[in-house]
């Protein structure tokens, strides 16, 4: 019996091992691994922080002297607005999981409007932390297994200002421009990453950027009166807002030498968002 | 294991908990939150002292050298009279027998308990248990008791309500002033939950009104003490021959008495292992090998071990001229039975063939699973059970994608990641349902709980509640349920709800103080995906039944129409 048993364990092992065809690749294999998270990390946030910079101040501030409206509730179909900046960044951050990214971007505050934006737990301290030292804080959840950066969200434009001190459910209403008014915080599940999959990150991020960016023109497409829809960036009498191609440029032009490896992809991005753009 | 009586707290006027120490050159005592012991007193009167009573361990085993039980007088109660009334601190306590398969199983998570009277103690014994392993049990407990004044550890089990309100809710039932507790006021207790495990324990007609509903899986245990002596079953045959294996030495006893096998033994002088007398213990427990008994109950025995020979010597009578009993092989064999491993190994040496058997239905179960892994249209083969409405018509296919490579490939890469040459693991055969298969068709932008969100570290402290972050750990398929957690599960991040401008008009906060709700789901509707505005008249709230219902596939109560539909096929 004990025979029998070993000789067929014997011809499987051979069948399955020794016989076996090429091994399977992992997803991994995009080279070594030598760039510490933390340089990732704050290439994304710069990045983020231009795009957020940008829509803030040209498209939020500027369109809400062309007529536009933003709110909290923008995805309702009842209401003619779009996104709030912070939500802008939310939209970002669906638009990674859409991606299967494994890059996490969230917002939060000590002092949020929304009480589900509270920070907890560690990222409290890290972000009391981040305010006294006015640095940048990396850390790791080893209970999540994942890496993490806590950068300042700092109150950039007066319209961020303006906002958070008028509406009703803030509970600070004596925000000042340059004032920390909560963090953004990017998580990562690995401490170091190779070369092409950090490209691989900061072009997701990219793409969420302008995906985010694609929503609200498909929004803005139903507000009456029309806005137009083309190479204008609104102003005061100008209801106008700049289409993908135009917002992506200015995009890139915002982010410096950073997106330089990336204006290659831009056709590439261009035509996927298009796409993407159509079929929802 | 003997012990003296180091406390004894009165709980109500009819109960007493016996607190007790064991001697110095004890063993250590061991058990689980909600076993038994057999109990004797050997410094009571003498007729007090040859008793043996089984009373329920009243507080988790914290202390290895201490144990405390609880004792409800019960009328007429020889043992329970005289330890309620005359039983002293330095008294001697001997325990026996720990036994009993009234706990908590590893798996579950939620636990339903309906107690009566002293019924409470085991039931507060494995609560206790629970709370101080800060296990993330929820707890649902319905207390009957004759009256208020007579539920045992009320104070305390108010005070773990209080403390604990996430994880225990207690509804108390008084039959003075409510009645005998009807099936509809435990239907109506039982049904809006999905439990895990069901426990009921207490007099004979509260666990007859349970048992009448419809409810599968309840650990029962039910006890009685002695009954006081009745007409003896009409025994025609009493002349008898018996031949009896205890502590592995044999005896033999003719006898023409008409009393119970156990009463037989103990009037020769010999010493069985014994308790209730009541067939519900199982302490008493024999194998008979060779003649017959005429037994008046089989009480604890399951009917596999009434079919292997195993009787309750304190419920049988001699019913043949000659009779062998096995008392030894009776306890190995409980205790061989419970260990699965032994069995196995006992059964590989005693018969070999048995392996080919084995061999072969591995075969026969790995088959279906090779057709299946080399064509994905053999998939349905391995179907474990119904689908969420709506998947009913998918393929296979359209959540469980094949996984990369072979057969072979797949084998090789995940032995090489079992021994460590490999960094990431691979999956054999299909790859593991993720949020990505799951998005495929359910993706939306207006979800007002997106699995990414708590991705995010604030929610580390909610996951080992929820762990929202994979859209199977709610909604886990081939259980025909649309829903698999708890509908309490809210709390595990919106515990403390401070709304600045509540737009309800009884204020949440005072709802949750007065506990008048039992899930956030009979106002909102978790993903936000139905057409419909939130009820702002408390009043108007779906009760919970429908809510249940709906989880489990009933109608929705919330709208018949959604924001954004599912897609037909994977995108």
């Amino acid at each position: 019996m004990k025979t029998w048993i070993a000789m067929i364990v014997f011809i499987i092992s051979v069948y399955l091992f020794v016989t076996a065809p090429a091994p399977l690749q992992t997803h991994q294999n995009t080279g070594p691994a030598n760039i510490p998270i933390h340089a990732l990390f704050t290439e994304l946030n710069e990045i983020n922080s231009k795009a957020r910079q940008l829509y803030t101040s040209k498209i939020v501030s500027q369109g809400k002297k062309a007529g536009l409206k933003f709110s909290e509730d923008w995805a309702d179909k009842h209401v003619q607005a779009g996104p709030l900046p912070a939500l802008f960044l939310r939209l970002s951050s669906q638009s990674l999981q859409n991606q299967q990214s494994e890059l996490g971007l969230f917002l939060g505050s000590d002092q949020p409007i929304n009480v589900s934006n509270f920070f907890k737990g560690r990222q409290i301290k890290e972000f009391n932390q981040l305010k006294e030292s006015q640095k940048p804080q990396f850390f790791a959840m080893p209970e999540l297994d994942i890496q993490l950066a806590m950068f300042a969200d700092m109150a950039s434009a007066k319209a961020c200002v303006s906002c958070h001190n008028k509406h009703r459910d803030s509970p600070k209403k004596d925000w000042k421009l340059d004032d920390v008014m909560g963090a953004t915080t990017w998580t990562y599940p690995r401490q170091f990453v190779s070369q092409a999959e950090s490209q691989q990150v900061i072009g997701q991020l990219y793409l969420a950027i302008i995906q985010s960016y694609d929503a609200f023109l498909k929004k803005a497409a139903t507000f009456e009166p029309k806005v137009d829809i083309n190479t204008a960036w609104p102003s005061a009498g100008h209801l106008a807002l700049p289409d993908r191609r135009t917002f992506i440029q200015k995009l890139f032009q915002a982010t410096g030498s950073r997106s330089a490896q990336f204006i290659f992809l831009a056709p590439e991005l261009l035509q996927k968002g298009e796409k993407d753009a159509q079929a929802s | 294991m003997r012990a003296t009586v180091s406390n004894i707290v009165y709980e109500t006027q009819c109960s007493v908990t016996i607190v007790c120490k064991l001697l110095e050159n004890e063993t250590p005592i061991k058990f689980m939150a909600g076993q038994y012991a057999s109990f004797q007193f050997p410094t009571a009167p003498p007729d007090i002292q040859q008793q043996s009573r089984c009373f329920s361990f009243s507080a988790p085993n914290r202390d290895p050298r201490t144990f405390q039980f609880t004792v409800c007088h019960k009328p007429n109660g020889l043992v329970s009279s005289w330890l309620l009334e005359s039983l002293k601190v330095g008294d001697l306590v001997v325990c026996r027998h720990i036994r009993g398969k009234f706990t908590v199983k590893k798996q579950a998570k939620v636990c339903l308990m309906l107690a009566s009277g002293s019924g409470i103690t085991p039931i507060k014994c494995i609560i206790e248990a629970l709370l101080l392993q800060h296990a993330n049990h929820q707890i649902r407990l319905f207390y009957a008791a004759k009256n208020v004044q007579e539920m045992i550890f009320l104070s305390q089990i108010k005070a773990w309500a209080s403390k604990y309100p996430e994880k225990l809710h207690v509804q108390y039932h008084d039959y003075a002033a409510q009645g005998f507790p009807t099936t509809q006021d435990i239907k109506h207790f039982i049904q809006p939950f999905q439990a895990d495990q069901v426990f009921l324990c207490g007099s004979e007609h509260f666990t007859k009104t349970v048992q009448s509903i419809d409810c599968t899986d309840i650990t029962c245990e039910l006890f009685q003490s002695t009954p006081v002596p009745t007409k003896q079953p009409d025994i025609k045959h009493c002349d008898a021959s018996i031949h009896i294996t205890l502590h592995q030495q044999q005896h033999h006893i003719q006898t023409n008495n008409k009393q119970s096998i156990l009463s037989i033994l103990k009037d020769a002088g010999l010493e069985p292992h014994y308790s209730c007398e009541a067939g519900f213990c199982g302490t008493c427990i024999t194998k008979l090998t060779k003649g017959s008994v005429h037994a008046h109950t089989h009480g604890c025995l399951s009917d596999e071990e009434v079919k292997a020979g195993y009787r309750l010597s304190c419920q049988c009578y001699p019913s043949s001229d000659h009779i062998t009993l096995d008392f030894d092989a009776a306890q190995q064999g409980i205790q061989a039975k419970t260990s699965t491993l032994a069995h196995i190994q006992h059964a590989y040496h005693r018969h070999q063939d048995q392996w080919i058997i084995a061999i072969v239905g591995l075969c026969l179960i790995a088959i279906p699973i090779i057709i299946a892994w080399q064509s994905p249209s053999h998939f349905h083969l391995l179907n474990p059970g119904p689908m969420i409405q709506g998947h009913a018509t998918l393929a296979c296919t359209a959540c469980h994608t094949q996984a990369p490579g072979n057969m072979r490939q797949q084998i090789q890469a995940k032995v090489q990641f079992l021994l460590g040459n490999r960094q990431t693991d691979a999956h054999l055969f299909l790859n593991t349902v993720s949020n990505k298969d799951c998005l495929a068709c359910h993706q939306r932008t207006n979800d007002r709980h997106p699995v990414y969100r708590f991705k995010e570290p604030r929610f580390v402290d909610a996951l080992p509640i929820v762990d929202a972050r994979y859209c199977v750990n709610c909604h886990q398929e081939h259980q025909g349920k649309l829903f698999t957690q708890q509908p309490s599960l809210c709390i595990a991040c919106h515990k403390t709800l401070k709304i600045k401008h509540d737009p309800l008009d009884i204020a949440h906060t005072q709802i949750i103080a007065q506990k008048r709700w039992s899930t956030c789901l009979e106002c909102h509707d978790f993903h936000g995906n139905h057409q419909r505005k939130v009820q702002q008249v408390f009043q108007q709230r779906y009760a919970t039944g429908a809510i249940q219902s709906y989880l489990n596939h009933g109608s929705d109560p919330y709208a018949p129409k959604k924001i954004v539909e599912a897609k037909k096929e994977r995108q």
